[in-house]
């Protein structure tokens, strides 16, 4: 007769494999649980960085063109080709008051130039609730940009051109890369440069640190002869969400009666002086054209520029800093400013 | 019981083995692998910034860059008073009499100079950049050195950079190479000079931030490369609040354009 | 005396293809491109209204496109102008399609369009009467009411032919050659077109179509069909409208200044736009767009 020990150890010797292959098979499951969930945690491409957030925009790159308007004929350093340049200077700031555009909205390309704080946000849905678009919105006036990141397929060449166009991204590293198609015609710059709707936009946002730098690049087969390349930087607001509002838009009387169309028939526009009046920028230059952008262009501008500089005011008088500034010093003495707001300015008569 | 306990720990490693298999890309920042020093910097970069750039002013303050900025226009900088008196005694020639022509092309500002960079490896720890305009070098030091780092200041400063590693797709924690990167420099120690050529100042206090990234244009794979900068300049001296710009650099095959010019006071 | 001022007829026949695609335009709406001008299809329990009837020789493909979105026979066929890109396949198409009047007042579909075209039609040799409009209208506008929706045909006034369809409910409207996505518009000065004519169309749909204010943040608007191009709405229409009136005040202000009409041309009053919507090859030419504007402005002048 076995003994109680013996048949102890009987019992423990057929258990012993069951034993051990279910703890190997408990605590491989567990490290396996543990370093998917790690995997879960990386591979959702979505979220290699948070852009979600408030943004301030420090406007302190082209401040005066963003926060108060380009000068009339202020093309300097954009790649326009003859068509461009022959519809920037026909255009008229009048056009803004037709009725039939009183109510028109910013398009994808204005976030590049305008001035307003960013906010940001994901949209996420789905039974994991993993984000298939990111939102942008300014503080009003833009249509909009929601980038989907679903990889689905852009409209047909066929369909409209919405209001908030076509957007799409994917991740490179800790840089989110935006694609967008199916823009309006719309300004490429507020003084009558014009994007066309072939345009193709790309927006790369590149978060550091505090800060969201977004590089904004305009292809447009039909006005430009290279990429139209801005970048700004955002700082993160920690003070206030930015109010994305939405007031409702009327259509008033602006000054331009229905059906009138005001624009300068060539050689006709009397506005084309600006850029020489108040920084002695030759006709040649403010124009535009790719070869304004690069170095060196430098070398033709020097000798008249040089030669001119000495009839500057010593003193600055007009456009020598702009309002956001001036607020923040308060009752500090500051030069003085000119009597009125530039023509050209959203809304503003021009000479027509 | 000695088997035993031989058989399950040779169980578990397998299983362990097994498990972690399956673990891919890692984060490396800050992390080196188990043991031994981190790669030098230039061995550690996922990204290349040498070679021949050159500046891409499209607007972004073009009347400020490619020509001398009127008197007294400070427009974008949030300039304190003092740093407008300063500014309002701005004289070119007397710059140049003192032999501080440079006082425009120090590092907060010279980013700015419309010009071509060369940049390269001084050695494994050092990234070397030249420009032709001004005829200035910077130094980025991915170790620092203590005795150079507070040392005489200089137009240049003393510049301290790290990789911002980045992997594709997402955050990682272990060894492994990065896929992606942005260089950060921070440069201190600048002798007082001029954020723009008309004379609005920064101060010897002044401390200069900067981002540093590739992006291709467009992103497709036969886009051009382009080199884009965030850089940010605090002074509590003259600015009431940092100046934050963009300037963007267009990446060439060769050296052409490299025109080599002295500082200038008026241009 | 138009044969003089050395004008000829816009209307060049454009040739129709196997490649066609149907967007969706609103939830009984489509449109169907790449025979021809855009054709529209509104679909419902009624059956099927087309607005144009595409080339003759897309007729196959029309039908089995328009099979594809409603299985119901095609009732109407509206033709929004006399090109022969809209009324080529009228015949085949209203023949394959069932009139909805018991007794029938007809084999075939019902076939509508502006008194004019019929006698456009007539005077088009070789042209089959079968696909002469059953239906015609000579007032300023005839409504529908079909598929639960109101549809307005009103005239345009850039040529004599030329029609507006609007279709209410959908909120969507037919342009015909007023809008083109693709080219500067056709002028036919021998159908009664002049410049202001279509600038006056233009301004008659800005009228009908509605922006979105004031949620403008919310909604697209009316839809907007084009002779050509994508589906469009009153923001693609503001710009086209200004574009034609640019250039006829540049050419017009270049006629008092007594250019002839090739120091005109040499001038390139339509610089600004003709690398979007000119063209120096096929049947409509941005040469032949400036030469249409100079005679209607010149007969214009002396009316």
């Amino acid at each position: 007769m076995a003994s109680n020990q013996s048949r102890f150890r009987a019992a423990h010797g057929a258990a012993r494999p069951m034993i051990v292959r279910t703890m190997t098979l408990a605590v491989a499951l567990t490290l396996c649980s543990a370093a998917l969930s790690v995997r879960a945690q990386v591979v959702t491409a979505q979220e290699a960085a948070d852009l979600s957030g408030s943004w301030d925009s420090p406007a302190t790159n082209d401040v005066l063109e963003r926060d108060e308007g380009p000068f009339t004929d202020d093309f300097v350093g954009m790649p326009l080709n003859a068509a461009g340049r022959a519809l920037a200077a026909s255009y008229s700031a009048d056009m803004l008051a037709e009725p039939e555009r009183v109510c028109q909205l910013y398009d994808q390309w204005h976030y590049s130039n305008s001035v307003f704080n960013l906010r940001i946000w994901p949209v996420t849905g789905g039974p994991t609730g993993t984000i298939q678009a990111w939102k942008l919105q300014p503080t009003e006036d833009n249509g909009g940009m929601t980038i989907w990141m679903d990889g689905r397929s852009p409209p047909s060449q066929y369909a409209d051109h919405l209001r908030g166009a076509f957007t799409t991204g994917h991740w490179k590293g800790d840089m989110l890369i935006a694609v967008t198609t199916g823009m309006k015609r719309a300004p490429a710059r507020d003084n009558g440069a014009f994007h066309s709707d072939e345009s193709i936009m790309t927006s790369t946002f590149i978060p550091h640190d505090d800060m969201l730098t977004i590089v904004y690049v305009l292809h447009d087969p039909v006005y430009m002869t290279a990429p139209y390349v801005y970048s700004r930087t955002y700082v993160r607001s920690v003070t206030r969400p930015i109010a994305t509002q939405y007031p409702p838009c009327i259509v008033n009387f602006e000054g331009t009666s229905e059906g009138t169309v005001p624009f300068f028939p060539p050689g006709k526009n009397p506005l084309m002086t600006q850029m020489m009046e108040f920084f002695h920028v030759p006709e040649y230059a403010s124009a535009g054209g790719a070869d304004t952008m690069y170095p060196e262009f430098r070398d033709r501008l020097k000798a008249q520029y040089l030669k001119l500089y000495p009839t500057f005011p010593k003193k600055c008088t007009q456009y020598c800093t702009n309002f956001r500034f001036q607020q923040a010093v308060g009752n500090l003495p500051q030069p003085v400013e000119g009597p009125a707001a530039k023509p050209g300015r959203r809304g503003a008569k021009s000479g027509s | 019981m000695r088997t035993f306990l031989s058989n399950c720990a040779a169980r578990l490693a397998l299983a362990l083995l097994v498990s972690l298999g399956a673990a891919t890309l890692v984060h490396a920042q800050g992390r080196r692998g188990p043991g031994g020093p981190p790669p030098p910097a230039e061995a550690a970069a996922p990204v290349d910034f040498t070679g021949y750039w050159r500046s891409v002013v499209q607007d972004e303050d073009w009347v400020y860059r490619m020509v001398t900025p009127r008197p007294g226009d400070y427009a974008g900088v949030p300039l304190k008073p003092a740093g407008m008196q300063v500014m309002d005694a701005w004289d070119p020639a007397k710059d140049t009499a003192a032999g501080e022509q440079c006082k425009s092309y120090g590092a907060p500002a010279i980013m700015r100079v419309p010009e071509h960079l060369h940049i390269t490896w001084q050695d494994d720890q050092t990234l070397k950049m030249e420009t032709d305009a001004g005829e200035q070098t910077r130094l980025f030091h991915f170790v620092p050195s203590m005795a150079d780092e507070h040392g005489p200041r200089t137009w240049q400063g003393y510049s301290v950079a790290q990789w911002q590693l980045q992997s594709q797709g997402g955050r990682f924690f272990g060894g492994g190479k990065p896929a992606w990167a942005a260089l950060k420099v921070t440069t201190t120690d600048l002798k007082a000079g001029y954020l723009r050529k008309n004379g609005v100042p920064y101060s010897e206090n002044a401390r200069l931030v900067e981002y540093f990234d590739l992006v291709q244009i467009p992103p497709e794979n036969d886009g051009q490369w382009w080199m884009v900068l965030t850089s940010v300049v605090t002074d509590p001296v003259y600015l009431f609040t940092p100046f934050v710009t963009d300037d963007n650099f267009q990446k060439l095959s060769s050296a052409e354009g490299w025109e080599p010019s002295a500082c200038s006071a008026m241009w | 005396m138009l044969g003089m001022l050395g004008v000829v007829s816009a209307r060049a026949a454009e040739p129709g293809n196997g490649d066609l695609e149907i967007q969706k335009v609103r939830q009984n709406f489509y449109m169907i491109a790449g025979d021809g001008e855009n054709i529209g299809v509104q679909v419902g329990h009624d059956g099927v209204v087309l607005v144009n009837a595409g080339t003759v020789a897309g007729v196959p493909d029309l039908l089995a496109a328009v099979k594809s979105i409603s299985p119901l026979p095609i009732r109407y066929v509206i033709d929004s102008d006399a090109d022969p890109a809209v009324v080529g396949g009228n015949a085949a198409v209203a023949a394959a399609g069932k009139t909805l009047f018991n007794p029938p007042k007809g084999p075939g579909a019902e076939i509508f369009a502006r008194a004019n075209v019929i006698e456009r039609l007539a005077e088009t040799a070789g042209y089959p009467t079968n696909g002469w409009p059953t239906d015609t209208y000579i007032y300023d506008f005839r409504s529908f009411y079909i598929n639960d929706e109101p549809i307005v045909v009103t005239h345009a006034p850039a040529a004599d032919s030329d029609s507006f369809v609007l279709f209410r409910r959908s909120d969507v409207v037919m342009a015909g050659d007023v809008l083109d996505m693709t080219r500067f518009p056709v002028i036919d000065v021998a159908d009664g077109g002049s410049i202001d004519g279509e600038i006056a169309a233009l301004n008659d749909l800005l009228r009908i179509a509605i922006p979105p204010s004031p949620f403008i943040y919310e909604y697209n608007g009316t839809y907007v069909i084009p002779a050509h191009g994508r589906v469009s709405d009153q923001w693609e229409v503001v710009d086209y409208r200004d574009m034609v009136v640019i250039i006829r005040d540049t050419i017009a202000d270049m006629m008092r200044r007594h250019m002839t009409l090739e120091q005109i041309e040499a001038a390139d009053p339509t610089k600004a736009y003709e690398s979007r919507f000119g063209s120096t090859t096929g049947p409509w030419t941005t040469n032949r767009f400036v030469a249409a504007v100079y005679h209607s402005l010149q007969a214009a002048k002396k009316k």
